[in-house]
């Protein structure tokens, strides 16, 4: 029974690193199509893509975690997290999961 | 005989705590040996902040101190009982800072000397005048606004400052000028949201040339007869009581005359909620809240919201050829 509890759990956690990993490739392919229009490359930040996919929602988030929660947690933690690229951000967690609790799950 | 009933939301100038009691407050506690006790338990959710700074600079260090208060000029008063000078210096919104109400203490950190303003765009000639030369050049006066949030609260202050046509007038805008574009400073060093460089920063707003000339448009230099607080808008900030108030940017460093209306900063972010005109009007609500009502800072009451935020009869006329404009949004 325990041994079934820890399968399903790896399973889970493999899955939310292949979930991460491709968006963590969409992200890359955003900063390649940014980076081709601009006839440069840069670096992207996570924070620059949830603007522009949904500038309301990041506004709101903004509000309520500095508002009902605690400044110190949108600036720095959660600001600084929106600096980094989102590729690196989501990539790196997830190849990480995957690799570990994917083949545990194959044993 | 006339009678004024005063309404148990009025509160008199004399119930507001003075600014010496305010900034002591803290000072006073630890005397008592309570401040430990209740300075200890948000201490817990601090970590990371700075040493709490005073709420407001102390009046003599501001260069242009002595230059307040300046005399009120009656015709702009409102019946509407001044807000209590604690509430409106501490309960603010400068994005800036962040979304948070502790702006009062983050915006500290803005350095308010040497502060220089540019004026160019489509003038005579451009110019840069430092803030203290420009003070020098205008008519101070006081001025007493109700203040209109978007976000449904409400506040009457006595703004001290000058009129922007004054301004408009030392600028000398081309004919062909049809709008006045406002900034605020750039200084992510001090202004942490700067930092989240995705949003289109420096703030701006903007104004129809006939808005920014208008009797009612104030630049503001102080509040409560002193130096304008930075949490406020220091040193200098517009005040058009007619819009709601994020229309009415703070800490400006430029005024830019233009023939093409500007993409106003929250405009740009979020159009469908707050537009380029941002007229008050209690009949067109935000998309996520009503606009019919508004909290009185201070009192925990709310009081109907009035068309113009009740500045209908001096400013409607600038919308008469305007009706196709989104003018309420």
């Amino acid at each position: 029974m325990a041994a079934r509890t820890r399968h399903r759990s790896f399973r889970i956690l493999a899955w939310l690193g292949a979930v991460l990993t491709v968006a963590a490739v969409l992200a890359l392919l955003y900063e390649l199509t940014v980076a081709l229009q601009a006839g440069e490359w840069r670096i992207v930040p996570a924070g620059e893509i949830w603007f522009t996919l949904h500038t309301a929602s990041l506004n709101l988030v903004q509000a309520i975690v500095q508002r009902y929660l605690h400044p110190f947690l949108w600036d720095p933690v959660i600001a600084g997290f929106l600096q980094w690229p989102l590729w690196a951000s989501f990539g790196g967690p997830g190849i990480a999961l995957m690799t570990i609790f994917g083949s545990r799950r194959a044993r | 005989m006339p009678f004024k009933r005063r309404r148990d939301w009025e509160l008199p100038e004399s119930a507001a705590t003075d600014e010496t009691t305010y900034l002591n407050r803290r000072r006073i506690l630890a005397g008592l040996g309570l401040g430990g006790a209740i300075l200890a338990a948000p201490a817990v959710f601090r970590m990371g902040e700075e040493p709490e700074p005073e709420v407001a600079a102390p009046a003599e260090i501001d260069p242009s101190a002595g230059l307040y208060p300046v005399q009120r000029n009656p015709a702009y008063t409102v019946e509407r009982a001044l807000t209590a000078e604690s509430e409106a210096v501490t309960y603010n919104n400068f994005y800036e800072f962040g979304s948070h109400k502790n702006i009062h203490r983050a915006a500290q950190k803005l350095p308010l000397r040497p502060w220089e303003v540019r004026i160019d765009g489509m003038v005579e000639k451009p110019f840069t005048i430092a803030f203290d030369d420009l003070l020098k050049k205008m008519p101070l006066e006081e001025r007493v606004y109700r203040h209109r949030c978007v976000e449904a609260w409400a506040m009457t202050v006595p703004w001290s400052g000058f009129p922007l046509r004054a301004l408009v007038d030392l600028a000398r805008p081309l004919g062909s000028a049809k709008f006045l574009a406002m900034e605020t400073f750039e200084n992510p060093e001090v202004a942490p949201g700067q930092n989240q460089r995705w949003y289109p920063w420096p703030y701006l707003e903007g104004l129809a040339i006939d808005e920014a000339t208008h009797d009612l448009a104030f630049i503001a230099t102080g509040l409560y007869g002193k130096p304008m607080p930075k949490q406020n808008g220091a040193p200098l900030r517009l005040a058009v009581p007619w819009k709601y108030g994020f229309k009415s940017v703070k800490s400006l460093v430029r005024f830019h005359f233009t023939e093409k209306r500007p993409v106003s900063f929250w405009e740009e972010l979020q159009g469908r909620e707050y537009g380029f005109w941002a007229n008050v009007n209690p009949k067109v609500p935000h998309p996520r809240w009503s606009q019919a009502t508004e909290r009185l800072l201070g009192t925990g009451k709310r009081v109907p919201t009035r068309i113009y935020n009740g500045y209908g009869e001096f400013v409607s006329s600038l919308y008469t050829d305007r009706k196709d404009e989104r003018l309420f949004m």
